[in-house]
């Protein structure tokens, strides 16, 4: 290789390579021909010898005869000639000495044949015939020698004897040159001819040398390859040899050839014994079938080879193996060998079957903890519904003011207890993966708004603001389990309001994502109160886990309510998460999918008015709940029976049927012992005669998620306990409005506390309140709350052409100002949009602008009323009625359609008049408006949601800071920014009804409207002036209601 | 050692010369042998009267004295060959064969009798006792005497050029100048071949050579 990598080393290593083997090959064509001359020689002698005897044997004389002297001469000079060479030729072969002294010979013995032979012509043919055998020799000078043997006897035959040679004493030259040329002329082609022959020798010399280079050179290479391979064989068997996993080779038919050392003490044999098919008896007698089948099957189809098995030695020892094989091919793709591992797995085995051991002790053990739970469940949750309903059933007696107060006091430590029982029972749940999710039709909605009506007292008890805000692109009709949805916000919103002094709380949920059939829903709780720091953010979801230590103590709390939330939220397929900063509030969020209704909300049948008269089994097997119900049931004036088990109420129903006075409903309990509430149902729905009984399911918290199995099974409603008397009433009153559940027929939509509650803010009329200002906004959304109205808020006229496209609301209040889109421009768009739907939406115009023309620019835009601003309740309801019925049908078009005239043409009847303004006159008496700031009041008292408090904390929040930008703007001179702000205070301070300061506020709009800022320093003042007499009134009168708060 | 290359390298020169002028000595024996001409005799210069052999008539008569056995005459059988070729029907031959007095056929009839035989325009006459050899006054084997149609002898001599040697030879060409008319021509020459009749005395050293 290295003689490859240099050209120059390697060309005259070639070429002195091409000398030695010229040398050699020449050297060795001497030494055979020397040899061939030896014996051509000797086979001379031996026919000169037969040639003299032959042809003159004797000379005569007469009678007298004797052995003719050719016979001495070829016996002795023949032997004389041919001796010296043959010794030569042996004992010094290929030295030029013996070959030209062969050639000599040679040449001379060509003469003494001739000689012999009488000179015949015939016999100079050996002349010729010699020096062409001394070519042979390939060696020129040789032939000159012989040439010279022959030239040296014609010159001194010409010389002495002339006619010995031409046959006369005087030859002629010319026969001299004839005889000359003849041997020049054989000479030049036998010399030609040696040097060609020298030629060919040195190039096949030359190319011998450089295959041998070549070869030379590809042996180092397979020496080198050689010498790798020879390492690599050697490390793979130092590897194979200290590997701790066993290593085997077969040939293609499984015959063994090789095993390692770990395999050998794996199975006992030695190499010598597992060959061949030794092998086999490796393995353990019981897997062996198995083994040889799969193994012959993998040889037959060319397969790789992988199981787990047993090894036994021959002592005995049983080793768990796992094997795997691998196939080595040919070129062609055949397998000519397979090579595989056995690894050693006994230990992985037994800590598998010590794990499988361990785990179905656990798994045992979990089953036991659940029976254990289901059982605590009912057992705790049975008194505790008794107590809960005892105590409904005591406050419904006529109790002492006192005695209210301690069963309200039971009640509620009762409802306390339940919750703590509850969320432990649910953390048990979760920890031990029992927990499931309800999947049943409900209304996002309505969950929310029940969530923050919950909880709406013990916000105003701090004198916090709570509201929600469910964003118009959330479906109502939604899919999933509403209970545990409630359950977080409840536990978030109830954690926002504990740890909030002041401020708000409010409650959001929006559209996240929309896959195929399903939404994603991001919640969000914000708060104003303490915040949470970084540190322990990460562990607030754990279970047992508080911001600190003291929280517990301050607050109360089993701290196991945010890790119920987490679990709940990643079984709805959620994340879970906190926004926070210390001291400046937080927010609590998580996402849930929860899937579409496809059908839309279906409508639950219409409950019946009175439940008087209708027969009643109320089947449980506790003793209190059974007179709960009874009793409840009684109050009725329905007509009750119970029953402690299934089979006593089948019995019931089976004679009251053929009586034929079958009950119209049944209460059953889910858990019984024997026959459970599903299979009962089952067997009611399975006889024909009682099948009309309509059958209502009632079972724990904690055991709720049969309720799809309670369709199934026949039931038209699910109850959870404690259920509340007015709970049960409108579930019976529904299910007793519906049908009859049968196999037959579809079933009808589950009657549940959620369905109920849905039916019933469904029932509501929904009012879009469109306007920029949050303040304006709370105050409008309370007066729709007074009059039980549904509302929901829009922040700009684009929002509200989005919000309708996909809610129907009953009718709109539209703040004409508003950015992005104003109040006449999203009044025309839907008027456009209304002109092909064939429904005219009513549309209320609510603004601050009390100037002449304001009406006939709203009616204009397709507006069907106004009002101004502030808005009182009673012109607000009055206006309502105007253009809604009770159900929520629009007034005027239903009219206006039923005549068949285009929708937006409608127009009411009457306006409400303008009202002019009455601001400056009574702002001097009273910064406040005494009947705009009553009705806030009076709001407030029936909301009972600490609205006033909130309304007024965040005025008081709101006003410094427009100040300041209307301070800011006035140095600036930036009449644009003058003007919005101007407009964004004048809207709250309406809405609190200080007029003056509105007033005031008015003016600075319409000085920024005009583009000039000149004069707005004293208006400036004078908004001041007012804040100042307004805050005043306003600490007034919460030190007022507070005094109050501490009278009462 | 570069000493002892050197002094093999001289013996062996020295034997390779030796050997060669021993070689050469002997071929100088051999040749001094072959160019040993034989005894000429006195052949009559006319036709012997006494002789059985039938005299010329129109052409010239060529007569050769032979000895059956002897292996020189076969070269002088074969310069005949080549004579009475180039001379056809210009010279009548005839070749005597001596034989000893009591000797059958298989002593004589050799197989230079068979081959003379064959030769075209030649006799074999059969020489019992060398009795014509004598007439002729010819001694040794492979002489040839030329006579014209008149019975004068025109050559005597042999046709070789050395005992048992064939080819151009002096003796041949004087024959055929001769038929052809030429007259200043070589008219003896040496004759070279086995003597015809037995020896008067045998030399004492090469006594225990001859055989009869």
């Amino acid at each position: 290789m290295e003689a490859l990598a240099q050209p120059g080393v390697s060309d005259r290593r070639v070429r002195e390579r091409t000398d030695d083997l010229f040398r050699e090959h020449r050297d060795k064509i001497f030494r055979r021909t020397d040899r061939l001359f030896a014996g051509l020689l000797g086979a001379e002698w031996l026919g000169a010898i037969a040639v003299a005897l032959l042809v003159s044997p004797r000379t005569w004389a007469g009678t007298y005869s004797q052995v003719h002297i050719h016979v001495w001469a070829a016996l002795a000079l023949g032997g004389l000639i041919g001796s010296f060479p043959i010794v030569l030729a042996v004992i010094r072969p290929g030295e030029i000495i013996t070959r030209h002294t062969i050639a000599v010979a040679q040449m001379l013995f060509s003469a003494f044949l001739i000689h012999l032979t009488g000179g015949r012509i015939e016999t100079h043919f050996i002349v010729f015939g010699s020096l062409a055998f001394l070519a042979f020799y390939r060696d020129w000078p040789v032939l000159i020698s012989a040439t010279v043997v022959v030239a040296v006897d014609h010159l001194l035959r010409g010389m002495f004897w002339p006619q010995s040679v031409y046959g006369v004493l005087a030859a002629s030259v010319w026969r001299t040159v004839e005889h000359a040329w003849w041997v020049v002329f054989t000479d030049v082609f036998l010399v030609a001819a040696c040097l060609q022959g020298i030629e060919e020798m040195r190039r096949i010399a030359g190319r011998r040398a450089e295959l041998e280079a070549t070869n030379a050179a590809v042996e180092e290479q397979v020496l080198t390859r050689t010498a790798d391979l020879a390492r690599s064989e050697e490390r793979f068997r130092k590897l194979s040899e200290s590997s701790p996993v066993g290593i085997f080779q077969t040939d293609a038919g499984g015959q063994c050839l090789y095993t390692n050392a770990r395999w050998q003490a794996l199975t006992g044999l030695t190499l010598e014994e597992s060959l061949g098919m030794g092998w086999r008896r490796a393995i353990h007698p019981d897997d062996r079938d198995r083994i040889f089948e799969k193994l012959s099957d993998c040889v037959r189809q060319g397969l790789e080879f992988e199981d787990e098995y047993r090894y036994r030695t021959p002592r005995g020892n049983v080793h768990w193996v796992h094997t795997r094989t691998a196939m080595v091919r040919d070129a062609g793709g055949g397998v000519t060998e397979r090579v595989g591992t056995v690894e050693d797995i006994t230990h992985r085995r037994e800590t598998e079957e010590a794990l499988r051991g361990a785990k179905e002790a656990a798994e045992a053990a979990a089953r036991t903890k659940s029976e254990f739970l289901a059982n605590m469940s009912h057992e705790i949750r049975t008194p505790m519904n008794g107590v809960i309903g005892m105590t409904g059933l005591l406050l419904e007696t006529d109790l002492s003011r006192e005695q209210r107060q301690f069963v309200d006091m039971l009640r509620a430590s009762g409802e306390a207890l339940l919750t703590l029982i509850n969320d432990i029972l649910d953390f048990s749940k979760i920890e031990a993966g029992k927990l499931e999710l309800e999947t049943i039709d409900f209304d996002v909605h309505t969950v929310v708004e029940e969530v923050v009506s919950l909880l709406a007292e013990k916000a105003h008890g701090k004198k916090l603001e709570l509201a929600c805000l469910v964003h118009h692109d959330v479906p109502a009709a939604l899919r999933g389990d509403p209970g545990r949805l409630r359950q977080i916000l409840l536990n978030l919103v109830g954690n926002a309001i504990k740890f909030t002094e002041t401020g708000e709380v409010v409650v959001r949920a929006r559209l996240d994502e929309a896959p195929d059939g399903a939404v994603v829903v991001r919640f969000e709780v914000t708060d104003t109160g303490i915040g949470i720091g970084p540190e322990v953010r990460d562990r607030l979801f754990r279970p047992f886990t508080q911001a600190d230590g003291s929280t517990g103590r301050k607050f109360g709390g089993t701290g196991l309510g945010l890790a119920i939330s987490r679990q709940l939220v990643e079984l709805m397929s959620g994340r879970i998460g906190l926004d926070s900063q210390p001291g400046r509030g937080s927010t609590f969020w998580f996402t849930a999918r929860l899937e579409i209704q496809p059908e839309g909300l279906r409508p639950l049948p219409k409950p019946r008015e009175s439940l008087q008269g209708l027969r009643i089994l109320v089947v449980d097997d506790n003793l209190t709940n059974r007179a709960i119900l009874t009793e409840q049931t009684r109050s009725w004036k329905m007509e009750v029976q119970d029953a402690a088990d299934g089979k006593r109420a089948l019995e019931l129903l089976r004679s009251s049927a053929a009586r034929g006075r079958r009950y119209d409903l049944a209460i059953v309990d889910m858990q019984m012992p024997g026959m459970d509430g599903l299979e009962l149902g089952r067997t009611i729905r399975r006889d024909p005669p009682l099948a009309a009984t309509r059958l209502i399911m009632l079972t724990s918290i904690g055991l709720r998620g049969h309720s799809a199995e309670s369709v199934k099974a026949g039931f038209s409603g699910y109850l959870t306990k404690p259920v509340g008397q007015s709970q049960l009433f409108d579930c019976l009153a529904t299910v007793m409005g519906g049908e009859v559940c049968t196999a037959a027929s579809a079933p009808p939509p589950l009657v549940t506390r959620h369905t109920i509650k849905e039916a019933k803010s469904r029932s509501r009329v929904r009012i879009l309140v469109a306007d920029d200002n949050e303040t304006n906004q709370m105050v409008a959304v309370q007066m729709l709350r007074r009059l039980d109205c549904h509302a929901e808020v829009a922040a700009n006229g684009q929002e509200v052409v989005e919000a309708l496209k996909k809610i129907p609301f009953d009718a709109v209040l539209m703040d004409c100002q508003m950015p992005v889109m104003d109040g006449y421009e999203a009044t025309r768009a839907i008027r456009e949009s209304e002109a092909t739907a064939g429904r005219r939406v009513p549309i209320i115009a609510m603004t601050a602008n009390a100037m002449r023309g304001d009406r006939e620019k709203c009616l204009e835009a397709g507006m069907d009323d106004y009002l101004t601003k502030p808005v009182k309740v009673q012109e607000l309801d009055q206006a309502l009625k105007r253009w809604i019925k009770k159900d929520g049908t629009p007034i005027a078009a239903r009219r206006k359609i039923a005549k068949g005239t285009r929708a937006h043409v409608g127009r009411p009847p009457r306006v409400k008049e303008i009202t002019a303004p009455r601001a400056p006159r009574r702002a001097q008496d009273h910064p406040l408006d005494p009947e705009i700031f009553g009705q806030l009041r009076e709001a407030d008292r029936a909301g009972g949601n600490g609205f006033l408090a909130g309304l007024i904390d965040k005025f008081m929040r709101e006003v410094p800071v427009r100040l300041a930008s209307l301070r800011d703007a006035a140095a600036a001179a930036d009449s644009d920014t003058l003007l919005k702000s101007a407009h964004a205070l004048k809207g709250s301070t309406g809405a609190l009804g200080a007029l003056a300061m509105a007033a005031a506020c008015r003016e600075v709009e319409e000085l920024g409207r005009s583009g000039s800022v000149i004069g707005v320093e004293p208006l400036l003042t004078r908004i001041e002036e007012e804040f100042s007499r307004v805050r005043r009134a306003l600490d007034a009168e919460s030190e007022g209601k507070a005094r109050r708060r501490k009278a009462g | 050692m570069i000493l002892a290359g050197s002094w093999r390298s001289r013996i062996l020169a020295a034997t390779a010369c030796l050997w060669l002028a021993s070689v050469c000595g002997g071929m100088g024996v051999l040749l001094q042998y072959a160019s040993t001409a034989g005894d000429p005799g006195e052949p009559p210069p006319v036709w012997p009267a006494d002789t059985t052999i039938p005299p010329p008539n129109r052409r010239p008569v060529l007569i050769m004295m032979a000895h059956p056995r002897c292996p020189c005459t076969r070269a002088s059988l074969e310069e005949l060959s080549r004579l009475m070729t180039g001379l056809q029907g210009r010279l009548d031959a005839r070749v005597v064969f001596f034989a000893p007095a009591d000797a059958g056929e298989e002593w004589w009839k050799s197989d230079l009798w068979e081959g003379a035989a064959a030769i075209p325009g030649v006799e074999v006459i059969l020489d019992r006792d060398g009795a014509e050899s004598q007439r002729f006054r010819t001694e040794t084997s492979g002489h040839v005497l030329l006579y014209d149609t008149h019975g004068r002898l025109l050559f005597s001599g042999g046709i070789t050029v050395a005992r048992g040697h064939a080819g151009d030879n002096t003796g041949r060409g004087a024959i055929e100048e001769l038929i052809d008319g030429e007259t200043a021509v070589p008219r003896r020459t040496p004759v070279f071949g086995c003597a015809l009749h037995n020896p008067a005395t045998i030399a004492a050293d090469t006594e225990g050579a001859w055989k009869r």
